[in-house]
């Protein structure tokens, strides 16, 4: 008797629960569809003219170049904080970037703070509990959000973006935003737009070791193919045994963004860097994006999607790798270690080359200072090698972007949310935004002037380690530091002239030799899958990508040979649905799915 | 003169202690020290480390002993903007939520362990039920927010405040206090509630000072609500604070590019000044802390 009235008891539970669950999905699903019909029966917005200035008038705010709301405006923000330049109170003070924002445009940003680290957890539980700011900046990777229906459709609104329209056109954009189209064939996450791709990440030499070693380095890196690379490393590595340097068994390189902090158990940035010259995807280009088909190339001479893993081109470039580390140039410990373990070798000069890009040069000279001593050495950014093309490993011109959520559009109404995009993108978009936002205030009293041949410099107070300007006296403050311009969430657009308006003469250098020896690789069709099909390309993708990351680490540290055992690994490789993820990739291509 | 019995002779003197069982403490004696050892050389190496120059810690140079002796490090932590706010933080959250948690779960463990309680057999499983089918980290956040408590200091202590395990735990021990003595108490003029605050809670110092150890370390070590429920900086506990630093790795590759590097000696020095309230305590609480756990796990 007992045990039946408990069961009772439990019965009556669970299918009241059940019932609960359902109620609630209910209403939700009417509240959802309700807004949107709402949003659907919304009046249109008239669209306004511009005046000669290219200046639209609206209902209470102007736009366009400039974007002023006429009454004070609040929006909601997420706020990527970054340890290395954490929030300070004097960034919404007189002088800060908030406040230079709320004069320039009468909207103020009221922030919820989340440590980089945790940031896309942060913000992957607010969108799924429905409970997020309005403005999600510096976000990669939109995909996971787009089914829960919590962030807009921003390709609904972009006609009401002058700016962001302005720069697509201008620049040709379609193809690359095109890459962001989901499979209702609208996007999600506005992007950073960049005038041409520059390749952030390349290799710190210590010059004057290779120079002493006999190599120029200059008159290599136009055409040095990987193997060249490698044989004059080991030639490097001759010159620094013979000066006892470094013994026999020591390596000459060691790298970072390859091991515990972001190499994400798949060899990180190195393996991204070399098997994009062979025109293949693996480790951190293989990781992200593309639907779960992150490992998989396309093919233009057989206009298909093959399987970057099983190529030819993975076995050359794997054989490259395992050249750099029998010959003890390439240290393994690259694939585990912590980035600053890294970075301690090459300062205290225990190895000849690191990786660097843009926001870590400046510290990595001033480590080998602290180590080595002022004018003891000489750095060189090389130009990346070639490999079976001449591609630089970064050809996309989008940069990470903003979404915005769906509670927004529900809190504003049309009109007013329309007004927010305007003012995004003022902010993201326009020159004017672009450059408050990476620069500061203009003139003397600001943070920096521009002369008359449009050369932009800090004002003499200032220094900026974000924007790779070193400090050169006691009294200067960094300008990141003190009021946040310069910060990640806001400059991730703009044209070459001003993404690169910081640039030292060393690093536009850089820049132009780059861009003179090396090639943009064209980009991949669009393939946007179903949300069931992602689901089962997740499905097959993460077995199938753990198996090629273990033997690619196996590759890379010399535990497995890569011509000796292919077969081996191309078996286990395809055994994991490998033909299943390439048949629904390339149908979806064909367009027959 | 009293004849001595040889049955009172400690046990110990009797004892014939073997060859193989001497060699079997000394031996025990050797592993149990360099257990010690591995335990305390990363702690060693900590203050090493924060006490050590930059220079020579990216050398690799310091061991377990500092080299270039150096207190700029603490000086740096202690007079940034940072550290010491979070700090205080920790300690008002510490205390609040302890003070809290140990109120509020004697008064649940105390009911639940009188048997003859009517509804104690209902209430009881649902407690426990807890134990085993949590809400969930979504649910709790729509809660949180909904109850309007989201970045309010209630988010950061609320949610650990009853710690059913802890309940359990106390609930064993209450009832291993003799009903006798609470009867006796009511008999000369105590309620209920007097017998509990003037009986039996001072019986049972014990498991409170296990609870109020195992509540403190809790709350100070806690970063994840902070993480989930506390938008502003300034409400930060320095376990956040801490959490920051040494996850210098950022959250997607592509954002890995811009992860800064936070010098060691800077980390090191955190950790020690943020660990070292607890390793003062814990000596003290130790004697009652094996007390309380032996006789709550063994009564449970």
């Amino acid at each position: 008797m007992k045990k039946r009235v408990i069961s009772i008891v439990l019965s009556t539970l669970m299918a009241a629960t059940v019932l609960a669950g359902c109620g609630g999905g209910g209403s939700a699903t009417p509240d959802a569809g309700s807004s949107t019909a709402d949003t659907a029966a919304a009046p249109a917005v008239e669209e306004a003219k511009p005046d000669e200035n290219g200046v639209y008038q609206a209902d209470g705010y102007t736009y366009g170049t400039k974007f002023y709301s006429d009454e004070p405006v609040t929006y909601t923000m997420f706020f990527n904080d970054n340890d290395a330049y954490p929030i300070q109170d004097s960034w919404y003070a007189e002088g800060g970037i908030f406040d230079a924002i709320t004069k320039a445009t009468n909207v103020k940003l009221d922030l919820t703070v989340v440590n980089n680290a945790d940031y896309s957890d942060k913000v992957s539980l607010a969108i799924n509990s429905g409970e997020t700011p309005m403005i999600i900046p510096k976000i990669y990777d939109e995909t996971p959000y787009v089914s829960g229906g919590g962030v807009v459709p921003v390709s609904d609104y972009t006609q009401y973006m002058p700016n962001y329209t302005g720069f697509y056109n201008d620049y040709n954009m379609k193809a690359d935003v095109d890459t962001l189209l989901q499979e209702d064939g609208k996007y999600y996450r506005l992007p950073g737009l960049k005038e041409t791709a520059l390749q952030d990440y390349t290799f710190l030499l210590r010059k004057d070791i290779f120079d002493a070693a006999g190599y120029k380095v200059e008159d290599l890196e136009k055409d040095w193919t990987w193997d060249d690379f490698a044989d004059v490393l080991i030639g490097v590595k001759k010159y620094m045994v013979d000066q006892g340097m470094v013994g026999e068994n020591d390596y000459i390189w060691s790298d970072r963004w390859c091991g515990a902090d972001s190499g994400y158990g798949s060899g990180g940035c190195l393996l991204n860097l070399i098997s994009n010259s062979y025109g293949i995807y693996t480790s951190w280009s293989a990781t992200g994006g593309r639907n779960g088909g992150g490992d998989l190339y396309f093919d233009t001479a057989a206009d298909e999607f093959k399987l970057s893993a099983t190529s030819d081109a993975y076995k050359e470039y794997m054989n490259v790798v395992q050249k750099l580390v029998s010959n003890k140039i390439l240290d393994p410990e690259t694939w585990s270690q912590q980035d600053s373990t890294a970075d301690n070798k090459f300062y205290t000069g225990k190895t000849a080359l690191l990786m660097t890009n843009r926001a870590q040069t400046t510290a990595q000279v001033e480590g080998l200072e602290s180590q080595l001593g002022k004018g003891n050495f000489e750095v060189y950014r090389c130009v990346i090698p070639k490999g079976t093309t001449n591609f630089q490993a970064e050809n996309s011109r989008l940069e990470c972007g903003l979404m915005v959520s769906k509670s927004a559009l529900d809190d504003l109404g049309e009109a007013d949310f329309i007004k927010m995009m305007r003012f995004i993108d003022w902010l993201w978009y326009s020159k004017e935004g672009l450059t408050l936002t990476k620069w500061g205030i203009e003139g003397e009293d600001g943070t920096y002037t521009v002369d008359a041949d449009g050369h932009y410099a800090l004002n003499p107070g200032y220094y900026c380690g974000g924007l790779s300007i070193a400090q050169t006296s006691d009294d200067q403050e960094d300008m990141r530091l003190k009021y946040g311009f310069a910060c990640g969430n806001f400059m991730y657009s703009g044209t070459t002239d001003l993404l690169t308006s910081n640039f030292s003469e060393d690093l536009q250098a850089f820049y132009d030799r780059q861009n003179s020896y090396r090639e943009l690789k064209p980009l991949d069709p669009v393939v946007a899958l179903s949300e069931d099909d992602k689901e089962q390309m997740n499905l097959w993708a993460t077995p199938l990508f753990d198996t090629e990351n273990t033997w690619t680490l196996k590759f890379a540290m010399g535990q497995a040979d890569v011509n000796a055992d292919w077969d081996t690994y191309v078996a286990e490789v395809e055994a994991q649905n490998a033909q299943n993820v390439l048949d629904m990739y390339n149908n979806y291509y064909k367009g027959t799915n | 003169m009293a004849k001595k019995n040889v049955d009172d002779a400690p046990m110990a003197s009797r004892m014939i202690i073997s060859k193989g069982y001497r060699t079997f403490t000394v031996i025990n004696d050797i592993f149990m020290v360099i257990i010690c050892l591995v335990m305390l050389y990363p702690f060693l190496y900590l203050v090493a480390q924060s006490f050590s120059s930059t220079e020579a810690i990216v050398a690799g140079k310091v061991g377990i002993v500092p080299v270039g002796f150096s207190v700029e490090t603490y000086k740096y932590v202690l007079t940034s903007n940072v550290f010491l706010p979070d700090y205080l933080n920790t300690v008002i959250y510490a205390v609040i939520g302890t003070v809290s948690a140990l109120i509020l779960s004697c008064l649940l463990a105390y009911p639940l362990s009188k048997k003859e309680l009517r509804g104690n057999k209902i209430v009881g499983p649902f407690i426990i039920f807890t134990m085993y089918f949590a809400g969930g980290m979504i649910p709790n956040y729509i809660l949180m927010t909904s109850l309007g408590l989201k970045d309010t200091v209630a988010a950061f202590i609320l949610p650990g405040v009853i710690s059913t395990y802890y309940v359990i735990l106390m609930r064993s021990f209450f009832e291993s206090v003799p009903a006798e003595l609470e009867e006796a108490g009511e008999i000369d003029g105590l309620s209920k509630f007097g017998a509990f605050l003037h009986v039996a809670l001072p019986m049972s110092k014990p498991i409170i000072a296990t609870m109020t150890l195992f509540y403190l370390v809790q709350y100070w070590n806690n970063w994840f609500d902070a993480f989930l429920y506390l938008d502003t900086p300034t409400k930060w506990p320095v376990a956040y604070y801490l959490r920051t630093l040494i996850s210098t790795s950022s959250s997607s590759a592509e954002d890995a590019g811009e992860a800064m590097t936070i010098a060691a000696n800077i980390k090191s020095c955190a950790m020690v000044l943020t660990a070292a309230p607890i390793i003062c305590v814990y000596p003290f609480i130790q004697k009652y802390f094996v007390q309380g756990m032996m006789l709550g796990g063994v009564k449970g």
